[in-house]
């Protein structure tokens, strides 16, 4: 019970913020600066944590995080403010930006090059390093799809319905593009570790 | 840390915990402010707004119908064109109709037409009336002119047409129905075998249908209008399939007989009220009993107006009024859109939203709506698979709800959302996602769901393979191997689930 009041209140709240991202997204097509420094400041996270996800570095995430809000405002004029999907919008412009990232640097995906965190280490008793080279090679078996869900869920904490408005999916598809990931993953790690 | 088990595996919540762990650090509050600098010390000049993909030019007002958008202006220019070569050839073209493209005037191919003559169009075609009225036609519409004192008429046959008119007023006629363009204004008019649909593209259009009057203004949704059958099948039985599909979950309850979680029961009643014309609201599925665009009336009662909850007849946004169900004849087929016809008999095999069957086989959906009711065959194919009174329902293969079952077996749902729901028998597995399916009171076992979300819940037997198990009532709820709280039992434990289930008695 508790749960679907919390759901419910997390939905509420989801659709203000994409009421309020589209109230902002139509003042700053208007050329309101601060305006889009509201969606600087609500979006920037999130945008971070989802490209940081994806390349080798803070410094090129930044690169990137700073050409996806270039490209935003420019094109703001563009953006239908009556949809609520401006996040859905804007999370598009960088998943073009790190594509066009790799195809610059003659690279298909940044499949071997996940630069994770090493705060902690996820086996007892294997080193940091292979902890992560487990985790690096079961994210690189995933299907663009499933990594981008996997990225959006773990990596930038969002829940699956704010996936789901992201990538313009159906929550049932998320839910069930996530747990395929997730065997996959498991099937490679398994594999790895033995 | 990363748990192996014994079949050298791990728990996907380790798994999860693992990616937390190994997520990318967050930007730091002195670099956030950096690229905040950084990002605002660039902006430039935004893009000027893309422009409109049909801009309606000034002369032309025609020009902006969404469905077809070239059709108008070429019906436009194409009927100024006839106009003036048949003036130049000395016609009088007042109360004659001069047609473009391919038709046949009373069966006759030719491209001058009289009042009370049928126009027919073999292919698209334009016909204009005077010098005010045009009317496009689409391969195989047909409709004939005529005159009360000046007024100029239109009756409308078949097909699809797409009315122009320069004139203060215009009157169209259709079956049952009488549309009166206020003035200058376009109006579409498709009638298709058991209904009509008018749109008002420009200008305001009053309809007059079943003793009611609408009025249609532009960006109003399509107003539908239930046919007159032109032959009245006999009474058909009717099914009576079990409950509606469903997308939710299915336990959550601890020791009691779970209710079903559907939010759309259908039934192929015999209470069908009256028919009505229903505009097409745009909105969510909200599908009519035993109702659904295109599918034939019963003998016994008119056509059905929709009712919440049900079979999904006309549930998609582009979807068309109810008919009722339960006839002898082939429901109607739906190419791309619409929700599909009812039959009493006999299959829909295209429509989106498949027909309903009382005896036979329902209609397959292979894209996107509900499948077809059944009162003893299966809807193999459809998203959200068929309903059934007695026999197996349709199998949903990606997305949606399984099959719904009265008695037999339900649908599976392939990927996502929750498995069919059964009166008595075994209910629907979810392949992948979301609730299994939900067992009224039967000896059967409850759905299973594959991967993540609840599993069904059962009167009296286990769920044994969901990730949430199944609720159950008396016997042993289910088990979940991998994620999930275990399910309920009213008497007996769930020994094995990861969240264990709650015994009411043990």
């Amino acid at each position: 019970m508790q749960e679907s009041v919390s759901l419910h209140g997390l939905r509420e709240s989801e659709g203000r913020h994409a009421a309020l991202l589209d109230q902002l997204a139509a003042r700053a097509a208007e050329g309101d600066r601060a305006a889009f420094e509201e969606i600087y400041n609500l979006l920037v996270d999130d945008l971070y944590a989802y490209v940081r996800g994806q390349v080798r570095n803070d410094t090129v995430a930044e690169d990137l995080v700073a050409n996806v809000f270039l490209k935003a405002w420019r094109s703001a004029r563009g953006y239908r403010s009556d949809s609520s999907s401006f996040r859905r919008w804007i999370f598009s412009i960088a998943r073009n930006e790190v594509r066009d990232h790799w195809r610059t640097a003659h690279r298909n995906l940044p499949l071997a090059d996940f630069d994770l965190s090493d705060d902690v280490p996820i086996s007892a008793g294997s080193d940091a390093a292979d902890a992560r080279r487990v985790i690096q090679a079961a994210l690189t078996s995933l299907n663009e799809e499933q990594r981008q869900v996997v990225l959006l869920r773990y990596f930038g904490n969002k829940s699956h319905e704010e996936i789901a408005e992201i990538l313009g999916k159906r929550e049932g598809a998320v839910r069930a593009q996530l747990m395929r990931a997730l065997r996959q993953m498991r099937k490679v790690m398994g594999d790895a570790e033995t | 840390m990363l748990r192996r088990r014994p079949d050298n595996t791990f728990e996907y919540r380790d798994i999860e915990r693992a990616l937390y762990a190994h997520a990318p650090r967050p930007l730091s509050a002195d670099r956030r402010d950096a690229l905040r600098s950084r990002v605002f010390a660039n902006l430039g000049a935004q893009d000027a707004p893309a422009r409109p993909l049909f801009a309606r030019p000034a002369a032309e007002r025609w020009v902006a119908i969404p469905v077809g958008a070239g059709i108008a202006a070429t019906v436009i220019a194409a009927t100024n064109y006839l106009i003036e070569q048949d003036r130049t050839a000395g016609g009088d073209s007042a109360r004659t109709a001069v047609a473009g493209g391919s038709v046949t005037v009373d069966g006759v191919a030719g491209a001058r037409a009289r009042a009370g003559q049928v126009i027919a169009a073999t292919s698209p075609s334009w016909v204009a009336i005077g010098e005010t009225v045009s009317v496009g036609l689409e391969a195989g519409s047909s409709f004939s002119f005529g005159y009360s004192g000046d007024r100029l008429a239109l009756l409308l046959n078949s097909g699809n047409h797409h009315i122009l008119s320069t004139q203060a007023f215009l009157e169209v006629h259709g079956d049952g129905w009488t549309a009166r363009m206020a003035g200058p204004g376009a109006l579409d008019v498709s009638i298709r075998q058991w209904m009509t649909s008018l749109q008002a593209i420009e200008g305001e259009t009053l309809v007059y249908f079943n003793g009611e009057v609408r009025t249609l203004r532009p960006g109003d949704p399509p107003l539908l209008i239930l046919n007159t059958p032109a032959d009245t099948p006999p009474s058909g039985p009717g099914g009576s399939p079990g409950q509606g599909g469903s997308n939710q979950q299915g336990p959550s309850g601890s020791g009691q007989q779970p209710s079903q979680s559907s939010p759309a029961g259908d039934s192929a009643t015999d209470d069908r009220s009256p028919g009505k014309p229903i505009p097409a609201s745009g909105g969510p599925a909200n599908p009519p009993a035993g109702a659904s665009e295109g599918g034939p009336a019963t003998s016994s009662s008119a056509p059905g107006q929709a009712t919440p909850g049900g079979d999904s007849g006309y549930g998609s946004e582009n979807s068309g009024a109810g008919a009722g169900a339960g006839g002898d004849s082939s429901p109607g087929n739906s190419g791309e859109s619409s929700a599909g016809g009812n039959s009493g008999e006999n299959a829909n095999p295209n429509s989106n939203a498949g027909g309903n069957s009382a005896d036979g086989t329902p209609g397959y959906s292979d894209q996107s709506n509900a499948g077809g009711n059944s009162a003893e065959n299966a809807n193999p194919n459809s998203n959200a698979g068929g309903n059934n009174g007695d026999g197996s329902p349709g199998n949903s293969g990606e997305s949606n709800a399984g099959g719904n079952n009265g008695e037999g077996t339900p649908g599976n749902s392939g990927e996502s959302n929750a498995g069919g729901n059964n009166g008595e028998g075994t209910p629907g597995n979810s392949g992948e996602s979301n609730a299994g399916g939900n067992n009224g009171d039967g000896g059967s076992s409850p759905g299973n769901s594959g991967e993540s979300n609840a599993g069904g819940n059962s009167g009296e037997n286990a769920n044994p393979n969901s990730n949430a198990g199944g609720n159950s009532a008396d016997g042993t709820p289910g088990n979940s191997d991998q994620s999930n709280a275990g399910g309920n039992s009213g008497e007996n434990a769930n020994p094995d689930s990861n969240a264990g289930g709650n015994g009411g008695n043990k």
